[in-house]
């Protein structure tokens, strides 16, 4: 299977072409700014930062941050494919796996609680339960970069 | 020059980075996590003066902007020690070289940014809708540190 992977297409293309590999890797930290850059700040503003702006409003930049998670999924699987058995067998890409499950479960919860209310409802003001959930989801998207930059030191060189 | 690139080879600084394997990993750890708070903060508020989330007062979305220089704070003192650790490599590079040009044009359009805000109207903290010359700010902040993140990536590839 892992075996397969590396020989598509995709993987020929993004090992053999000299410019393939950097392309998708800038992309991959253009979408990573863009996804866990608005996550954060949406996650500071229920902790507390920025108090004049209307959490429900922060839901355009919430969708916006969607865009980022595509340009990730597609670089990110590009990524996999060329190089697959190594990352198959990456400690730290297998817990960014992980982190990155649980920071999505924490993210699409948190998004349920505050973005909820119509635009005509009263000012959510967040609740110490959601300003704990907005707290660890930070965490844990912090530990999904730090996971991400560790794959390249492992093991493994040159990243 | 070339006496500089020595003693900054040469210097304690660079002997401490050097000398062990995990500063470098930590250093370009608290890079990407600098790059992610400067972007994630510039995206809301840059987003905002484009035109999205108009729920958000403008003067509201500016609380941001200290996370914005925090991230600066973190990438500036970890760049000049991955400047420190290998000055050879850095200097004469390509990417690295466009990028600091791409910093230094960012950085005079935050001050572009700033004298343009200050010309708004005194009615500024209610107001909804920038001024054309404002979002066309805001979107070459976009672009700008897109390109910043791009050029810092091709470091390895584009020299």
């Amino acid at each position: 299977m892992l075996d397969w992977l590396e020989n598509t297409a995709i993987a020929r293309m993004v090992q053999e072409s000299m410019w393939g590999y950097p392309i998708v890797l800038s992309s991959h930290a253009v979408g990573m700014a863009i996804l866990v850059g608005i996550v954060l700040m949406i996650n500071f503003r229920v902790l507390g930062l920025a108090p004049k702006v209307p959490i429900s409003a922060l839901k355009t930049m919430y969708k916006i941050a969607f865009v980022g998670v595509v340009i990730n999924v597609l670089s990110g699987s590009m990524l996999f494919v060329a190089n697959a058995d190594a990352f198959y067998e990456s400690t730290p890409f297998r817990l960014k796996i992980i982190l990155l499950v649980v920071g999505t479960t924490l993210l699409v919860n948190l998004a349920r609680r505050i973005f909820s209310s119509s635009d005509s409802a009263p000012e959510y003001v967040p609740t110490r339960q959601v300003k704990l959930l907005a707290l660890v989801s930070s965490i844990v998207w912090i530990g999904v970069i730090v996971m991400g930059r560790l794959i390249a030191y492992w093991d493994w060189k040159d990243f | 020059m070339d006496g500089i690139l020595t003693w900054m080879r040469d210097s304690a600084l660079a002997g401490m980075i050097n000398n062990n394997i995990w500063v470098f990993p930590t250093l370009e750890t608290l890079h990407f996590i600098g790059l992610i708070l400067l972007m994630g903060s510039l995206l809301i508020i840059d987003l905002r003066f484009i035109g999205f989330a108009p729920r958000i007062p403008l003067n509201a979305v500016l609380g941001f902007l200290p996370v914005s220089l925090i991230g600066f704070v973190i990438n500036l003192t970890s760049g000049i020690l991955f400047l420190f650790s290998d000055p050879y490599h850095y200097y004469p590079n390509l990417s690295f070289r466009l990028k600091m040009l791409t910093v230094l044009l960012a950085g005079l359009n935050v001050v572009w940014f700033k004298l343009s805000l200050n010309l708004e109207n005194p009615s500024f903290e209610n107001s909804r809708n920038p001024r054309m010359l404002l979002r066309l700010i805001a979107a070459l902040s976009l672009l700008l540190w897109t390109s910043v993140i791009v050029f810092g990536r091709m470091i390895p590839y584009l020299k």
